[in-house]
């Protein structure tokens, strides 16, 4: 072989190895996009500002949550809020903590359901399912 | 095989040794900061997050806020001060008594011309605040209202 074939080869040899980083590297990233652990995170960080945020008003409010939530469960405890899908592993579970004042109660339970509504009533916030005039 | 063959050879099996280490170096690299990435994502603003949290303190009359007697109203950024007290406090804002409640979020409240100054209960002194919030308040106090401010040192592990 020629030097300049052997060039040739080495070079297209070269570019077969940057194109197979480049693929591996966007296939990763983009399966850690994709990672509903990151949205199951966010989702169960937003339900706990909104329950902070319902306990600092003084009077009863309805907060719709303005995103699709029917891919997951929601579970809103007297402390903490949970996000999962039916059949998850408790590692796949997303927990956050919150801390209510004393006298205060939160419950509820919403599953595969698009619209999410947090209604705070007295000392009540419950979690369900929003009425179609509360959209 | 000749000399320059040889010489080659040699060449290009040094070129894919260092070529094979950088691209793993970058591979790696990639990855991490792809992780970070992802922490980042979801990561909160610590304002935001304290001062969801410490809300409660000025709006909500079963915190500080002041409420009237008669009609019930509550007054949002009205600090009664004779319920500023660490009792109200407990009942406002208590984390649980154990390490996770120290990893949560913990404030230390100072009316600072009024000179007090409250504490939950896992604030403490011994670590370094996060952040502070300034709160522009009015102070409820012997049947008058004065200007003050609420000072917020937020400690969050």
């Amino acid at each position: 072989m020629n030097k300049k074939g052997a060039s040739i080869i080495l070079m297209i040899f070269e570019v077969i190895v940057v194109i197979l980083v480049i693929v591996l590297s966007s296939s990763y990233a983009k399966s850690l996009a994709e990672k509903d652990s990151t949205i199951r995170l966010t989702e169960a960080n937003d339900l706990r500002f909104m329950v902070n945020a319902l306990v600092s008003v003084s009077g009863d409010a309805i907060v719709h949550y303005p995103e699709n939530t029917s891919a997951y469960t929601f579970v809103l405890g007297q402390d903490r809020v949970a996000v999962f899908k039916q059949g998850d592993s408790e590692n796949n579970k997303v927990e956050i903590k919150f801390f209510l004042p004393a006298g205060y109660q939160a419950s509820g339970i919403i599953e595969g359901k698009p619209y999410l509504c947090l209604e705070k009533s007295g000392k009540i916030i419950h979690l369900r399912e929003c009425l179609e005039e509360e959209l | 095989m000749n000399r320059k063959a040889q010489f080659d050879s040699a060449v290009k099996t040094v070129y894919w040794t260092i070529a094979g280490f950088v691209i793993v170096i970058v591979i790696l690299v990639f990855a991490i900061t792809l992780a970070g990435y992802k922490d980042h994502l979801t990561a909160v603003p610590p304002e935001l997050k304290a001062e969801l949290t410490s809300f409660r303190f000025i709006n909500n009359p079963d915190c500080f806020a002041l409420q009237e007697t008669n009609s019930g109203k509550t007054m949002a950024s009205i600090i009664d001060l004779k319920k500023f007290n660490q009792t109200v406090l407990d009942d406002c804002y208590k984390t649980d008594d154990d390490v996770i409640g120290i990893r949560q979020m913990n404030f230390q409240l100072v009316l600072r011309n009024f000179d007090r100054s409250l504490s939950t209960n896992n604030y403490k002194d011994a670590y370094q605040d996060k952040l502070t919030l300034k709160e522009e308040v009015l102070v409820w106090s012997n049947n008058k209202m004065e200007k003050d401010i609420l000072l917020i040192y937020v400690q969050d592990i």
